[in-house]
């Protein structure tokens, strides 16, 4: 098989293509020659072609060859064309003889002896298109049409065109042979003016029959060639129209390219941009995880601050041994012991303790000074509890402790209330009071008909605010910015040690100004009627308030010589007031040796701001604890 | 004397030292106070100890080991100790007052001891205990002052919740408790 193969090889390379070359070589007298004159040469030193030499230098020569020979009949073509364009050229023949057409029309003749250079015979000579010329036959139309109309012009008649086309390829070099088109003309009328016409009518004669059948065909095809070149005229304008419109393309192709160049442009930004974002992103991402772990983070803690709260806050009346739970719920004042015992059977028991009960607190302060209605109706409900709890509670009361707040009206209305109910009162403790000498006794009275009572932190004023200004100096300034505390070390048992405390505070002569007032006595017992003589001291409208001031009876045990040198009838007819105010004027007499009486009490200067806390303005439970009457049950 | 070292809550002051002895006070996660003498005195239980410590009429105080309060945590012990030199410095040593007295009753808190004692609840037990157990009643009586305030702001389910305690009334007996104290518990609807 590769034997068969080699040889088709070697006789296609050694035999064809030399002989080929060479008629190329032979037929053709341009430049081309030379080139295949020179492909001719070099074949023979060149290995026939098998499988390793076609990779090499016989390859390469095909190769130029047929490369060569491509570019050679492109060329061929281009050149037709812009023959065919040109006018004086054109594909007719003239009226020739047979040698010379021959040769024409196989390229041994030059285009231009016959055509140009040999003017002489155009009528009768051919004109060869021989192989190299066009193969085609649209440039033979076109540039055959104005030899014709110049023909018609001339003979009226129309010449018919012939091709004969002939083409032959070598498959193994691919050179066109050669393409021959024959054109005869007929005419009668033409004169033969050369010897080679002469010849050549002669041979045209002979083939005149045969041409003659031909014509038919001939006309045939001229039909096809109008055909044909209508139709050139529109592949033209096709063309041309293609060709705008690939303009078009081409501009537009630009336009999209640079826009593309743009999109790309923009791509590549939009993906810098892209990656940005992704890194920020991934930034933002992690923030976000440690922001998520802080989160976490401060959570714990804070459930950790949280359980600890709890459990601080779990320390509670359980973890507290008993005596102190039961100090902390002796502390609650009266109503709330009673209270609080719902909350658990601890407390219940606890508080229904004597221990426990003996030691409640009344929450005086919330009653007195607003919520005077609340404390009404729990009196009210003590009142009532007819079944069984007022009985209960109020003989077990055997001290009461109140702890005022100052309104000394209400509370009194209050140590009445509960005086009288709690019939087992053996002591009382009066505190934080704030009472002026005229209430004191009706704060006490209820009281100490049946039982001694302690004071602490009360302080006492000699008048009531309207009246103090009338005071002389020394006793005012008591009244008005000092406060007499009265001692808290002193148990008061009965009336009489009240009023000898209250007398002591009102009237603070000590044995040596008594010897300065049983002086002055004398003036005041001319007088039996103290009104009398303050009216003749034109005094009397001054004092004349005082004067009405109902009093209680006080035993003025300290002046026992004063009231010695007074006349007892005078003076026990005096009210207490009454004598102050004797003592009083005494005071103010101007006499040289008068001297403000020294005083054996301790006055403690009255601080609103001190002992104002003493006595919550209003009701607020944050404040009870200022102001309570403390009921020792 | 000890009035004029001030109220150093920790460490020691080594002027002071030489006008007053200063004892050392151990708490029971093993902190150490060193407090003024009579301040530390205050407290009966702490002085009860130091007269079992030193027993001779002048000891060493230097030398003297740390008084060990195990049932008193340090913090607890520093707010204990301030309280205690604030209220020695102002109102001296504590006067012994007759079993009888109820004058803690009647006592108001004063202010200091009111801005002293806002702490949060879990502390406010801590130093009733603590007062207990080192035997300053007036600090104890100040303690048991303020949860009888809050208690009597609170209603009874509220004591409960906020105190952890649990109600064990049947529900027979509570109803019965509560008509039994009906007329107390009409302090708000009353208004």
């Amino acid at each position: 098989m590769t034997e068969r193969i080699q040889l088709i090889n070697w006789v296609t390379f050694r035999l064809i293509l030399p002989f080929t070359l060479l008629a190329a070589c032979i037929f053709r007298f341009n430049l081309f020659t030379l080139i295949y004159g020179l492909f001719f040469l070099l074949v023979p030193l060149a290995r026939s072609p098998n499988v390793y030499t076609i990779k090499r230098h016989t390859g390469g020569l095909i190769w130029a060859l047929t490369t060569v020979s491509g570019i050679f009949m492109l060329a061929q073509i281009a050149f037709q064309i812009a023959l065919a364009a040109r006018k004086p050229y054109g594909h007719e023949f003239p009226n020739c003889g047979m040698p010379s057409r021959r040769t024409s029309r196989s390229g041994k003749r030059k285009l231009e002896d016959s055509l140009v250079g040999k003017a002489h015979c155009d009528g009768s000579s051919a004109k060869s298109s021989n192989g190299h010329f066009g193969d085609s036959d649209v440039p033979s139309t076109s540039a055959g049409q104005p030899k014709r109309r110049s023909m018609r012009s001339s003979a009226g008649k129309r010449f018919p065109v012939t091709f004969k086309t002939s083409l032959t390829t070598d498959s193994e070099d691919d050179v066109d042979q050669s393409s021959n088109a024959a054109l005869d003309v007929q005419d009668d009328s033409l004169v033969v003016e050369t010897p080679q016409a002469v010849e050549r009518m002669r041979v045209g004669k002979r083939i005149v029959s045969g041409k003659k059948r031909v014509l038919g065909t001939l006309r045939k095809m001229r039909k096809n060639e109008d055909d044909a070149e209508e139709l050139t005229k529109l592949l033209r304008a096709k063309r041309a129209h293609f060709k705008a419109k690939s303009d078009a393309m081409e501009k537009k192709t630009k336009s999209l390219n640079k826009l593309q160049q743009r999109v790309k442009k923009a791509k590549a930004a939009m993906s810098k941009v892209q990656a940005e974002l992704k890194v920020e992103r991934r930034l933002i991402k992690g923030t976000s995880m440690e922001m998520e772990l802080i989160k976490t983070e401060i959570q714990t803690k804070k459930q950790a601050v949280e359980a600890l709260r709890f459990w601080a806050d779990r320390i509670s009346f359980g973890d507290l041994p008993n005596e102190v739970e039961s100090l902390v719920l002796e502390m609650l004042d009266f109503f709330h012991r009673f209270r609080v015992r719902r909350v658990c059977r601890r407390w219940n028991f606890l508080l229904s303790a004597p221990v426990i009960t003996s030691h409640a607190f009344l929450d005086l302060t919330v009653a007195t000074a607003a919520n005077r209605r609340i404390y009404r109706s729990r009196v009210y409900y003590l009142n009532k509890m007819g079944d069984g709890l007022a009985e209960q509670v109020f003989p077990r009361i055997h001290a009461l402790t109140f702890l005022c707040s100052g309104t000394t009206s209400s509370d009194s209305y209050f140590v009445r209330a509960f005086g009288a109910r709690c019939t087992g009162v053996t002591s009382v403790t009066i505190a934080n009071l704030l009472i002026d000498v005229q209430s004191l006794f009706d704060f006490f009275s209820p009281i100490l008909q049946k039982t001694p009572v302690a004071l602490r932190n009360v302080f006492v004023t000699a008048l009531p605010p309207p009246l103090y200004a009338a005071w002389p100096m020394t006793l005012k300034r008591i009244v008005n910015d000092w406060y007499v505390r009265l001692p808290s070390s002193v148990i008061i048992a009965t009336w009489e040690e009240l009023t000898a405390i209250v007398d002591r505070l009102v009237w603070p002569f000590p044995q040596s100004q008594l010897e300065w007032l049983a002086k002055y006595a004398p003036a005041l017992n001319a007088y039996p009627d103290v009104i009398e003589w303050l009216e003749e001291r034109g005094e009397y409208s001054h004092y004349a308030n005082l004067i009405s001031f109902e009093r209680r009876q006080i035993v003025c045990s300290n002046h026992k010589h004063f009231c010695d040198s007074l006349p007892l009838s005078v003076y026990q007819e005096l009210p207490g007031s009454i004598r102050c105010l004797i003592a009083l004027c005494i005071l103010q007499l101007p006499t040289p040796d008068l001297q403000p009486p020294p005083v054996e009490f301790v006055f403690e200067k009255y601080l609103y701001t001190k002992h104002r806390k003493t006595i919550p303005p209003r009701v607020d439970d944050a404040h009870c604890r200022h102001g309570i009457v403390a009921l020792t049950l | 004397m000890a009035a004029t070292a001030g109220p150093s809550t920790g460490s020691g002051d080594v002027k002071a030292a030489a006008v007053a002895p200063k004892v050392r006070l151990q708490s029971g996660d093993k902190e150490i106070f060193i407090v003024d003498l009579p301040v530390a005195k205050m407290s009966k239980v702490i002085k009860g100890m130091i007269e079992d410590l030193a027993g001779e009429e002048d000891p060493n105080w230097d030398t003297l080991e740390p008084i060990p309060l195990s049932n008193v945590s340090g913090p607890i012990l520093r707010k204990v100790i301030t309280w205690m030199e604030h209220h020695y410095k102002n109102d001296g040593p504590e006067p012994e007052r007759p079993e009888d007295d109820l004058s803690h009753f009647t006592d108001e808190i004063s202010d200091w001891d009111e801005e002293y004692i806002k702490v949060d609840q879990g502390t406010l037990f801590e130093l009733i205990l603590a007062s207990n157990y080192l035997n300053i009643k007036k600090l104890r009586t100040v303690g048991c002052k303020t949860v009888a305030n809050v208690l009597r702001k609170l209603s009874v389910e509220e004591i409960r919740e906020k105190y952890n305690i649990e109600n064990d009334f049947t529900p027979e007996e509570e109803e019965a408790i509560r008509k039994e104290n009906e007329w107390c518990e009409d302090q708000d609807a009353s208004k």
